[in-house]
C-alpha cells in the first residue's frame, strides 16, 4: 500500500478491544459497563458456536433480526421500532463477532461476553414486541399478583444461619461491576449518585419546566401523558397521583444503592406549565382533562392550578414561555416527570428470568431494597434492559430498575380492584421481624421473579451492609427531592430510619451511622397535630394533596375526588 | 432469476409500509441554460412564492458496482460506496447506498444506506485495515493516478473490497438487507465488483416558503428538533422541498485513459409531510423552471445517463 494508504492503516480492531476492556474499568465521567458474565459462560450462548468457533449464520441471524426494518413481526406481535443507536450498538458487536470468526478465534470469555450481550438485546426486543401487545393487565395476570402478595408471607423468611454455617467472608463479597450493578464511588456522596446517572444520560431538568403536550400512549395505570421538553430534543413523561412522591424516593434509594434507574421528579404548585401547540389534536385543559378521563377514568381537575392563555406578563416571568404567548396552557397543583433522554433507548426488561440473572448477587440482593421501600410493583415489566449513549458512538447496555412509585405505603383491595401507594400509615415501621431462628419480612411483592426468589441470606445480607452506608445525611437529602409537605416528610424519614435500623438489627451488623427515630412521633402545626404517635392522623392539605396521604381509594376510584 | 419477477417483487416492496420510511418523491432536470439555473438558485431569489437558500457546497465521491450479468441495472437499481468530502475541518463520511431509478414521472425513488462504515474492518495478509482506509486509496487511484490499474496497492484494495463485500452480503448491512429482500442472492451477482467512478460538485438548498410575508401554508409537521438549522432559527420559514445542483464527471474504471463523462443535473425532493401538497408545490416550480430556464425533466439517474453515454 502507498504512503497516502499506509497513514489509514490502523489496527482498529485493537481499538475496538481496547474500548470494549475500558468500558469494563470506570472511564473519567462515564459508568463503566462492567461484564456480564464473571466465571461461567451461560448455556444460552452454546448455539452461536459450533466446535467452540463462532457459527456466523446463527450470529448474523440475530444480528440481521435486531436491525432488518423487514421482519416487523414476532409471534405474530409488531416489533418495536428499531431506533438508529440501538442498531448501530448492535452492528457494533456483530462487526467484533464476525471478526472474531475470520480470526478463527475460540470461544473465549471476551467473545462470550459480546454474544451474551447480543443474546440479551435479542431477548428484551423480543419481550418488549410480546408485552407491547399486552397493555391491559389480564384476569390471569391479576390472578398471578394476588397469588405472590399472598405468598410474599412466606417466601421472605429466611433461616438465620448459625456462626458454624455463616461465611462473613461470602457474605459480604462484592459482585463484579456488571450492566445491572455499579459500585458507589466513595468521594461521592451516596443522594449525589441518582444526579450522576442523569447527567451521563444528558437529563436536562430544569425549575419552571415548560413543556410542549405530545400524543400519548396512555398506558400503565397511573395518569401519564407524553410531553416535549422545549429544547426540542428531550421527551419526559409527565403524571399525577399518589406515585409521583414515593418514585422519587423509591428511585434515589435505588441508586444510591448502585442501581441504574428512571429519573423522575416532582414540580408543585405552578411549577410547571404545559403548552398546548397546534401539532396534536388535545388543544386545552379540557381536551387534557377529556382524555385522561376517557382513558383512566380519572377526573384530572383536582390536580389542576391553573390555565388559560399564555400572557406576555407570564413570559416576562418565564422567559422560557416567549415563544408560546398566545398559546393554551395548564398548569398543576403538583405532577411528577420522568425523563426520557435521547441518550438512552428502552428495550423490554432485563430479563430477570434468565439463568445468569436470576442467580446474580446484585439482582437477588436488590430484593432487599424493594422490602425497604415497601414496593409492591415488582413486575417484570418494571425491570428495563436499554442500551446508553455514551457518546463518539460508543455504547453500553444497562439494566434500569424502573416504576418504583407503588411504594412507601401500599393498600391494595383485590374486590375493588384497586390499589394506592405513598400511604404513609401503611407502611411498617420495620420492614423485617425476628422470630425464633428466622427472620421474616414484611413486605409484600406483587411479582416474585426468580431473581428474587433465589435471593438467599447471604445475597440479603450483603445488601444490608450497603443499606447501612445510607446515614442520616443521605437519608434527609434523598426524602427532601421528594418535597412531600413537613410533617410527612418528617414521619417518612422516622418510618425509613426505623425501617433501616431493624434491617441492621436482623442481620446483626453493627450500625455503623445510627439514625436517630421516634415510632411515637407526634407534630403539630400551627397549633394543629397533623401526626400522632407515629400516624398522620389527617387527611393532610386535601386541596395542595390531591391524591391524599390516607385515603385508600386509588387511581381506579379517582382517589376518593 | 427472471426480471420480471424482480421488477414485480420491487413494485411491490415500493407498496409496502414498512418501505414507505425509505422512499422520496424526487424530480431530476436538465437544461441548456445550467449557468443561468445555478446562478437563480444561488442568488436565493426564489419563484413568486418559493424561496431558496444554499446551505452547503460539498464534493462526493461514488464507485458504483455491478454484477458480471448487469442484474443491478436492468432491474433499475445502483449500488454504490460514497464519500463525502465538507470542507478542510470536517472529516470526510462514507456510507454504502442501494438506489433505484424512477420508473415513471413524478414516481418515488428508494433509497437504503448504510450510513456509518467506520466499524467495517477488512483484513489483509496480516492485519486489520478499516473500509473507509481501502475506499480512500480506491478513490485517490482513480482521482489521481492516471495508471491504476497498474497500482499495486489499488489492485489489493479492490481485491478487498470485493472479498468483503463478497463475505459481507448475507450479514446485517442494509442494502444487502434490501437486496436479499427482494430475492437478489449473492449467486445472482456473480463477479459484483466497480464499474463506474464519478465525482459531483453539489450545491445544496433548502426550498421553503416565507410565511411572514406570502401565502400563508399550513408548517410542515416535523418535530424542530429534527428540521436543519435554517429552520430552527427562523419560525416563519416554513421548508417544502429541498434541492441539489450537482455538476458530475463520470468514468468507467475498467479501462485507463477514458473520456469523463459530464453531466449535470437539478433535483428537487419533496420534504413536506403532506406529500400531495408538497407535489402541488413540486409542480408549481417545475412549471417556473420550463418557463424561464427551459428545463425537461429526466428519469434516468445520473448513473444510468453515464452507462447509457458510455455504450
Amino acid at each position: 500500500m502507498n504512503s497516502i494508504s499506509a497513514k489509514f492503516v490502523i489496527n482498529l480492531n485493537a481499538l475496538l478491544i481496547i474500548s470494549v476492556v475500558l468500558l469494563s474499568f470506570k472511564v473519567s465521567g462515564q459508568i463503566a459497563r462492567g461484564k456480564l458474565l464473571s466465571q461461567d459462560i451461560p448455556g444460552c450462548i452454546d448455539s452461536f458456536f459450533i466446535d467452540r468457533k463462532m457459527d456466523l449464520e446463527k450470529l448474523r441471524s440475530t444480528s440481521d433480526f435486531l436491525t432488518n426494518r423487514h421482519i416487523t413481526t414476532y409471534q405474530s406481535q409488531i416489533l418495536p421500532k428499531r431506533k438508529k443507536a440501538f442498531k448501530r450498538h448492535v452492528k457494533h458487536l456483530n462487526e467484533f463477532a464476525e471478526q472474531c470468526f475470520i480470526d478463527k478465534v475460540s470461544q473465549n470469555m471476551e467473545l462470550s461476553e459480546t454474544i451474551y450481550e447480543l443474546y440479551l438485546l435479542d431477548q428484551s426486543f423480543k419481550n418488549k414486541a410480546i408485552s407491547n401487545a399486552s397493555k391491559r393487565v389480564s384476569i390471569a395476570e391479576k390472578l398471578n399478583m394476588l397469588y405472590s402478595t399472598l405468598r410474599s408471607r412466606q417466601a421472605f423468611k429466611y433461616k438465620i444461619p448459625t456462626n458454624e454455617q455463616f461465611d462473613l467472608d461470602q457474605a459480604i463479597a462484592e459482585p463484579l461491576e456488571s450492566p445491572f450493578y455499579h459500585p458507589i464511588d466513595s468521594g461521592r456522596p451516596m443522594h449525589k449518585q441518582f444526579a450522576y446517572l442523569a447527567k451521563e444520560k444528558k437529563v436536562k431538568q430544569r425549575e419552571n419546566m415548560v413543556l410542549l403536550y405530545r400524543p400519548s400512549e396512555l398506558d400503565g395505570s397511573v395518569p401519564k401523558i407524553n410531553a416535549l421538553d422545549i429544547n426540542l430534543d428531550d421527551k419526559w413523561n409527565l403524571k399525577w397521583g399518589d406515585e409521583i412522591h414515593s418514585d422519587i424516593i423509591g428511585s434515589r434509594i435505588f441508586a444510591a444503592l448502585g442501581y441504574d434507574v428512571d429519573h423522575p421528579y416532582i414540580y408543585g404548585e405552578n411549577e410547571l406549565t404545559l403548552v398546548f401547540d397546534e401539532e396534536t389534536n388535545v388543544n386545552s385543559h379540557e381536551d387534557l382533562k377529556e382524555m385522561i378521563q376517557g382513558h383512566y377514568k380519572i377526573d384530572l381537575s383536582p390536580f389542576i392550578s391553573n390555565h388559560g392563555t399564555v400572557s406576555t406578563e407570564m413570559a416576562a416571568k418565564n422567559k422560557k414561555l416567549t415563544p408560546f404567548v398566545g398559546k393554551p396552557f395548564v398548569q398543576f397543583v403538583k405532577c411528577g416527570i420522568e425523563a426520557r433522554p435521547d441518550r438512552v433507548k428502552r428495550l423490554g426488561s432485563f430479563l430477570p428470568a434468565d439463568s445468569i440473572n436470576a442467580n446474580r448477587r446484585e439482582l437477588n440482593g436488590a430484593l432487599l431494597i424493594h422490602h425497604f421501600i415497601g414496593n409492591w410493583d415488582t413486575k417484570e415489566a418494571n425491570t428495563l434492559l436499554s442500551t446508553v449513549h455514551l457518546g463518539n458512538h460508543m455504547y453500553r447496555i444497562s439494566g434500569v430498575f424502573s416504576d418504583l412509585g407503588a411504594s412507601l405505603g401500599v393498600s391494595r383491595s383485590w374486590i375493588r380492584s384497586d390499589f394506592k401507594a405513598g400511604l404513609i400509615n401503611e407502611l411498617e415501621w420495620k420492614a423485617v421481624k425476628k422470630k425464633g431462628s428466622k427472620i421474616i419480612f414484611t413486605n409484600r411483592i406483587n411479582a416474585i421473579l426468580p431473581a428474587y426468589a433465589n435471593a438467599e441470606y447471604e445475597d440479603l445480607y450483603w445488601m444490608a451492609t450497603k443499606l447501612a452506608k445510607i446515614d442520616e445525611y443521605n437519608l434527609k437529602k434523598i426524602i427532601r427531592k421528594a418535597h412531600l409537605p413537613k410533617p410527612v416528610s418528617e414521619l417518612y424519614f422516622n418510618k425509613l430510619a426505623s425501617r433501616r435500623a431493624s434491617i441492621l438489627e436482623a442481620f446483626e451488623i453493627s450500625d455503623p451511622n445510627p439514625i436517630k427515630f421516634d415510632n411515637k412521633i407526634s407534630i403539630s402545626e400551627n397549633g394543629v397535630e397533623v401526626v400522632k404517635n407515629g400516624k398522620l392522623i389527617c387527611d393532610y392539605n386535601r386541596n395542595s394533596n390531591p391524591e391524599s396521604f390516607t385515603s385508600r381509594k386509588g387511581r381506579y376510584r379517582n382517589y376518593g375526588n | 432469476m427472471g426480471t420480471n419477477w424482480l421488477t414485480f417483487i420491487f413494485v411491490i416492496c415500493l407498496t409496502s409500509f414498512y418501505s414507505l420510511g425509505q422512499i422520496e418523491e424526487q424530480r431530476k432536470y436538465k437544461t441548456n441554460s445550467i449557468e443561468q439555473l445555478f446562478n437563480f438558485i444561488s442568488s436565493s431569489q426564489g419563484t413568486d412564492s418559493l424561496r431558496f437558500h444554499n446551505h452547503s457546497d460539498y464534493n462526493y465521491f461514488d464507485l458504483y458496482l455491478e454484477s458480471t450479468n448487469n442484474i443491478l441495472v436492468e432491474n433499475g437499481l445502483s449500488l454504490r460506496f460514497r464519500k463525502r468530502e465538507y470542507d478542510s475541518i470536517t472529516s470526510p463520511t462514507y456510507s454504502f447506498q442501494l438506489k433505484s431509478e424512477m420508473d415513471s414521472e413524478h414516481s418515488f425513488r428508494l433509497e437504503v444506506e448504510e450510513s456509518e462504515l467506520y466499524f467495517y474492518l477488512l483484513k489483509d495478509d496480516t492485519s486489520w485495515v478499516s473500509i473507509t482506509s481501502i475506499l480512500d486509496t480506491i478513490f485517490h487511484n482513480l482521482e489521481y493516478n492516471s495508471s491504476f490499474l497498474t497500482s499495486n496497492d489499488y489492485l489489493s484494495s479492490l481485491s478487498l473490497l470485493n472479498s468483503w463485500i463478497k463475505f459481507k452480503y448475507n450479514a446485517p448491512v442494509e442494502p444487502f438487507q434490501e437486496m436479499r429482500y427482494l430475492n437478489l442472492d449473492i449467486t445472482d451477482l456473480e463477479g459484483l465488483r466497480p464499474i463506474l467512478y464519478g465525482k459531483t460538485a453539489r450545491s445544496r438548498s433548502h426550498i421553503y416558503l416565507d410565511n411572514s410575508c406570502s401565502t400563508q401554508e399550513e408548517f410542515n409537521k416535523i418535530d424542530k428538533g429534527d428540521l436543519p438549522v435554517f429552520f430552527q432559527k427562523d419560525s416563519s420559514y416554513n421548508w417544502i422541498l429541498e434541492s441539489s445542483f450537482d455538476r458530475s464527471c463520470f468514468r468507467s474504471i475498467e479501462e485507463e485513459d477514458v473520456e469523463c463523462i459530464y453531466l449535470t443535473e437539478f433535483e428537487v425532493e419533496n420534504k413536506y409531510y403532506n406529500s400531495h401538497v408538497g407535489t402541488e408545490y413540486m409542480n408549481h416550480l417545475e412549471r417556473f423552471l420550463e418557463d424561464n430556464f427551459n428545463t425537461e425533466m429526466i428519469l434516468d439517474s445520473k448513473y444510468r445517463q453515464a452507462l447509457n453515454k458510455m455504450k
